[in-house]
């Protein structure tokens, strides 16, 4: 989890189409506020970019700029995803985020769409089940392997995996089902950061270790980066 | 199924760190760790909405707003004091 | 004047805190004695206010020994009746995915109680009933507007120790208004 100082804007072969720094990505709620600080951000005008935001130089990296590279996105989900430019020297790099110390916001990435973040929920879970019924098969569970198998709702698959998690609070199958069930729930209500959390969690729980969740994680990225075309050739790049 | 333990913090940790969040004091790994959870947990958001809107109320209980420049004065009036002008 | 004055009423309130509220008025005016004679002893190294306030909480102290030796802000409380949440607000241990998360989300709070009246009684009473040294913490930071670093100075604590009181008073009051926030019935 050590963060560093990883990457010189300057000498990146990626330049922003808009001015000198490096073109990264972030998640806001609606209206273009901070999820956690409540801040708002300047909004572009048409073609110009929206005010720099400069963070105090002695409170970095806490009140930074914290931004996304596309295998950072999963982490992040939110109502809005935008291109921030990040203009800097130095740039901060944790596994999860980058962070600068002024940004602004480009330009909205519209495709991140509600509908789109649902669809992302919706795959998270499914991918949940794919998951257990593996497992369930593998444990001679067969009739449960297949009934979440045939499963064609995320509302049917929250039905039917919750009866299964009860049935036992010790037996590891029945727990299994618990995790579908609850990426489902959260994922019939478009909660998607939540959803795609869970899904993660059940591979940690299955492979028994935090590569399980940090693989499950890269496959989430690469689905948004293949939905939003940012995979390659695109100025998202990763370091 | 061994388990290798979660990253995450739990709801009844992240309530007693909320204010060393807000403060400033969690190194940028736990505080990334903090806002990892927040993304994830409706009830924590909502908790961390709730604390800061007790600090908000407690605020409205002072007298008056003190001036941002309320130092200054008093120290120009001390200034004088010392001089002996005020006595 | 009216900026001595305004500081005048904190220090009394801070005065009570170690001594009997009958004796705080006088407490202060003490401090201002001191003050005035101490003053070409200031040098600017500490802030003003944390200064004068220092000098006040050193007459109160003096004050308060013949009626009780001990010191505020000499140690930590703690115990249950300190958590931020009581317990049974969340799935227990033996929960096989989530120990230790919300059982039951909390509600969100009414926007039209956060600025009635009878919210702002309800802090206002929550606070009185802190113990001292956490009433005292929270009044200088969320109700005077306080830092950190002031608040540290003049009660000559830690700034950890500070951000314990602090997070203990606020989690407090915040539990005391939440059944009528999330819209219980006013007490």
């Amino acid at each position: 989890m050590s963060a560093m100082i990883c990457w010189r804007s300057s000498e990146s072969g990626k330049q922003a189409r808009y001015g000198e720094g490096m073109i990264a990505l972030k998640f806001l709620a609606r209206g273009a506020v901070g999820p956690f600080t409540g801040f708002v951000w300047p909004s572009p005008a048409g073609s110009t970019a929206g005010a720099w935001v400069e963070s105090p130089p002695e409170r970095f990296p806490e009140r930074g700029i914290h931004a996304c590279l596309v295998e950072h996105l999963p982490y992040w989900t939110d109502d809005e995803l935008w291109e921030v430019e990040l203009s800097d020297e130095k740039i901060l790099c944790s596994p999860m985020q980058i962070v600068a110390s002024r940004g602004r916001l480009v330009e909205r990435v519209a495709a991140w769409t509600p509908r789109l973040a649902q669809e992302f929920g919706q795959a998270c879970a499914l991918k949940a089940r794919d998951r257990a019924v593996e497992l369930m098969k593998q444990g001679t569970r067969l009739a449960e392997a297949e009934q979440l198998f045939a499963c064609r709702s995320i509302a049917e698959l929250e039905r039917v995996a919750r009866p299964m998690s009860a049935q036992s609070k010790t037996d590891s199958l029945s727990n299994i089902a618990g995790y579908v069930a609850d990426a489902a729930t959260f994922a019939r209500i478009s909660d998607v950061a939540t959803a795609s959390y869970i899904a993660a969690e059940l591979a940690r729980v299955t492979s028994g270790s935090m590569q399980g969740f940090l693989l499950e994680r890269s496959w989430q990225g690469r689905w948004i980066a293949d939905r939003l075309r940012l995979a390659h050739g695109s100025p998202h790049v990763s370091v | 199924m061994s388990n290798e333990a979660s990253m995450d913090i739990t709801c009844q940790e992240l309530v007693e760190l909320v204010t060393d969040y807000s403060e400033g004091a969690l190194s940028h790994e736990d505080r990334t760790r903090f806002e990892q959870h927040l993304v994830m947990c409706g009830g924590c958001k909502e908790y961390l909405r709730e604390m800061r809107k007790t600090i908000a109320i407690s605020r409205k209980l002072s007298d008056e707003d003190l001036p941002a420049n309320v130092r200054d004065d008093l120290l120009a009036l001390f200034r004088k004091w010392k001089a002996g002008s005020l006595r | 004047m009216s900026l001595v004055e305004r500081h005048h009423r904190a220090m009394v309130r801070l005065a009570g805190a170690y001594v009997p509220s009958a004796v705080a008025e006088e407490v202060a005016q003490e401090a201002w004695i001191g003050v005035v004679k101490g003053l070409h002893k200031f040098e600017g190294r500490s802030s003003l206010k944390a200064w004068i306030f220092r000098i006040l909480i050193n007459c109160a102290q003096f004050r308060g020994l013949r009626e009780a030796r001990a010191v505020p802000f000499s140690a930590l409380e703690c115990d249950a009746q300190d958590r931020a949440v009581p317990e049974e607000r969340f799935l227990d241990a033996e929960h096989p995915r989530w120990p230790g998360h919300w059982a039951k989300y909390p509600e969100p709070w009414s926007d039209q109680r956060l600025i009635s009246n009878e919210t702002l009684a309800m802090v206002a009473n929550a606070m009185e009933g802190l113990p001292l040294t956490q009433r005292e913490v929270m009044r200088l930071r969320d109700v005077e507007g306080w830092t950190s670093a002031e608040v540290c100075e003049a009660l000559e604590i830690s700034e950890a120790n500070q951000r314990v009181l602090l997070h203990r008073a606020r989690s407090k009051v915040r539990r005391a208004i939440e059944p009528y926030m999330s819209g219980g019935e006013a007490p």
